[in-house]
Order: structure tokens, then C-alpha cells, then sequence
């Protein structure tokens, strides 16, 4: 069912956003689920879905990921599988499963416009999971290995299949991580700035680069 | 500060207002493609988020750049460093111009679309006034639609009249240019006739 109008697509959110609020104040007026209140976000999670496949709106579907990787996130704690706090391993799972429910959806035809939306939320998921793993110590290496090769994988499949916001995203977390680590104990201010100017003209020609690369391909 | 030829940008406009009127279903789809071949240039318009990323980082060097030099020039005071800020974002033209020059792909890079959008919100609210003014007050008008020309951009007639959304269709039948040929000269010229000033001189 394709959606009816703009209207309609910001109303059914604001819909959505009002729902997840009354949950929020039945559970802390009445505590029914006490504990286990992550479940709430499991069953508007499935609401959402529900509406956005009814609806076909990709804001919804949108916040339906998002209330899902919360609940991901708070399961895996409340089952012991990770310590509390530590959200960054469920986070890359996460993002591989969505991405591959939504290529599985592609697949068979189910809403395939949907797949970008997909993409969208598991890309940026794992970029920020990886990112926030650069700036440890022992493992931050690994990281940083695992960021750039992905931002390398992501960049080149952006311009590949035309898709350039996610060879967007690559290029900003792929500075970002590389920067981080690069500036790590750097105390002078003016190698910092100077490191600023000299990598953003670079990343700039690089783009540019790019840009004429497939512009000249079409 | 102009990169490109006069008529090149043009055209680019052009494009744009070519498509919106064939999406509001004022052309059909065969009058909006002759109209869009008479328009191609060889420029070629950077994607959005290409263009998000390039401004992303020119804030990120404007930034360092603006920075470095408070740094070098020992500059303590607010008042020194709003200077630097607007001195950089002076000096950024200079660059911008010549990597526009140099690549013609980015076209648009450093077009100021804040105030343009300013613009075309404040003549979108300002339109239906002149538009409704005009409603009755002249033979020719017939009353409807008079305000919603302005958003789609249709080169107006003169009464406010929704003649002109005929106009670009008849242009891109006949082969006319609608760019050269304003709708007043056209009623002059006999190439296009308004059925309700026709009336209107017949009454």
C-alpha cells in the first residue's frame, strides 16, 4: 500500500512517537512490567514494523530499527550475554542482522525500496560501534584496522552503485577513527590544526576525485 | 564571482523549473523531454551528499585554518577572533572559485543557497498576494490558480491569468523557446492566444 500523502507519513509518526510516550508513562505510573520493561520496546518495535509495512513510510520503519537495537542491546544485558554497559559488540551483531534482513527482503521482493533504509540504520550503527572502539588502548588498533577497511569497502561500493550518502558516512567515521588515533597524545595545539588542514584538503581532493571518476562513467 | 557562462546557468535553472513542472503534471512527460533537450549543458551537478561531505570538511579546514592562526598570532580577545572568522570566511572564496574552475563537475558548490532560499520562500508568500490582487480586477483574469503560478515558477501573464500554464506546453510543441518569448510578446506576436482575452476583446 503505497502511502496516501506527506501529511499522512509525518501524522503516522507523530502517531508513533506518541505511542512509545504513553508506554513510557504507563510504565512509570504503574510499573507493570517492572524489570522486564525492555519488552515494551520489543512490542513497539513490532507495532512500528507493522506500520510502516501497512503504511509503506520509511520514517517508521526507521524507528522501528532504532526501538529494535534498543531492545537488542538491553536483552543481551538482561541475559548476562555482555556486561552492563557494554554495547558495542551486540551493536556490530545488530547491524550485520539488519542488514542482512533487509537484503533478505530485497530479495524476495517484499518492499524492496525499504532496503536503503536498512542499509542506512545498520551502516551508521556499525560505523559508530567500530568508532567507538578505535580510541581503547590494546584493542583500538583492531579497530581502527576493522573501520578502515570497511570505510575503504563502503566508499568504494558507494560509488559503485551510485549510492553516495553511504560513501558519505565512510569518509566521515573513516576520518574521524583514523584521526583519533593519529592525534592520540598529541599535546601541541598548532600540529593539531596544521593535521586539520592539510588531511581535510586531502580527504576534499580525494572526493573531488571520485566525483569526476563517476561522473565520467556514466 | 561567476565560474560558468551566463547561459549555462541558465539553463541549469532552467532544468530545475522544466522538471517541477512536469512532476505538478503541468507538461506531460514527452513536452517536458523536448524541453529538457533544448536545455543540457555540460556541466553535471554534484550529488547532495557528495556536496554535504565537501562542506563538511571545508568547516572542518575553515575552522583549523581560522584556529592556527588565532594560535600563531597569540590572539586572546573575542573581538580578534570574530575578525579571524570573518576574514576566513572571506579568504574561503578564493579556493572555492578556483577548484570550480578547475573541475567543472561541482557546479553549485558555492552557490549561496541560504539567501536564494530565502528568496523563494519570500516570494512564494509574496505571490499569492499579488496574484489575489489581481483577481476580477482585470478582464482577462480568470481568478483561479492566480497564486499558485509563482510556486511552480511559469513565467506569469501579465493579468494574472492562468494562461500561462498552456504557454509552456504550446512552447514545447511548436518548438518556440520559452525562455525568449515572454507570454506579452507572444500574445502580440499571435503565437499564443489567452481564450479568456480573446473573449474578453470579442465581448
Amino acid at each position: 500500500v503505497e502511502s496516501p500523502s506527506l501529511v499522512f507519513d509525518y501524522v503516522l509518526y507523530l502517531g508513533a512517537l506518541a505511542f512509545g510516550v504513553l508506554l513510557g508513562y504507563l510504565e512509570f505510573r504503574f510499573q507493570v512490567l517492572k524489570e522486564s520493561w525492555d519488552n515494551y520496546l520489543l512490542l513497539s518495535a513490532c507495532l512500528y514494523f507493522f506500520l510502516a509495512y501497512r503504511f509503506d513510510n520509511r520514517f517508521v520503519l526507521s524507528f522501528a530499527l532504532s526501538t529494535l537495537a534498543g531492545w537488542f542491546g538491553l536483552s543481551a544485558t538482561r541475559f548476562g550475554l555482555i556486561q552492563y554497559g557494554a554495547y558495542r559488540v551486540p551493536a556490530i551483531v545488530y547491524a550485520i542482522v539488519i542488514a542482512l534482513v533487509g537484503t533478505g527482503l530485497f530479495q524476495s521482493r517484499l518492499k524492496p525500496h525499504f532496503l536503503r533504509t536498512y542499509l542506512h540504520v545498520a551502516a551508521n550503527v556499525l560505523f559508530v560501534a567500530l568508532l567507538s572502539g578505535v580510541g581503547k588502548n590494546l584493542a583500538g588498533m583492531g579497530y581502527l584496522i576493522a573501520l578502515v577497511i570497511l570505510s575503504g569497502l563502503v566508499i568504494y561500493g558507494g560509488f559503485r552503485f551510485q549510492e553516495f550518502s553511504f560513501a558519505g558516512y565512510a569518509t566521515i567515521y573513516g576520518y574521524i577513527g583514523v584521526s583519533i588515533r593519529l592525534l592520540r597524545g598529541v599535546p601541541d595545539e598548532r600540529s593539531v590544526m596544521a593535521y586539520f588542514i592539510v588531511s581535510g584538503i586531502f580527504v576534499i581532493a580525494f572526493i573531488a576525485w571520485l566525483a569526476v571518476k563517476a561522473a565520467g562513467k556514466k | 564571482m561567476k565560474a560558468y557562462s551566463r547561459s549555462d546557468e541558465e539553463n541549469v535553472r532552467h532544468q530545475a523549473m522544466v522538471r517541477d513542472w512536469v512532476s505538478s503534471g503541468l507538461l506531460d512527460a514527452t513536452q517536458g523531454s523536448v524541453l529538457q533537450a533544448d536545455l543540457q549543458v555540460s556541466l553535471r551537478r554534484t550529488n547532495s551528499a557528495l556536496r554535504a561531505v565537501l562542506a563538511f570538511f571545508t568547516m572542518v579546514i575553515l575552522f583549523a585554518a581560522v584556529s592556527l592562526t588565532g594560535i600563531v598570532l597569540h590572539v586572546e580577545r573575542d573581538a580578534g577572533w570574530i575578525m579571524l572568522g570573518l576574514g576566513g570566511q572571506f579568504a574561503r572564496y578564493p579556493p572555492g572559485s578556483w577548484c570550480v574552475a578547475r573541475a567543472s563537475i561541482v557546479v553549485e558548490w558555492r552557490r549561496r543557497w541560504v539567501p536564494r532560499r530565502l528568496i523563494a520562500g519570500w516570494s512564494y508568500w509574496r505571490y499569492p498576494v499579488v496574484g489575489s490582487s489581481c483577481v476580477r480586477r482585470s478582464p482577462y483574469c480568470s481568478g483561479r490558480r492566480c497564486g499558485s503560478l509563482s510556486r511552480f515558477r511559469i513565467p506569469i501573464c501579465r493579468c494574472g491569468c492562468d494562461c500561462a500554464f498552456g504557454f509552456v506546453a504550446i512552447c514545447a510543441e511548436s518548438g518556440l523557446d520559452f525562455r525568449t518569448h515572454s507570454v506579452s510578446e507572444s500574445f502580440h506576436a499571435g503565437v499564443f492566444r489567452c481564450p479568456l482575452r480573446e473573449a474578453a476583446l470579442h465581448r
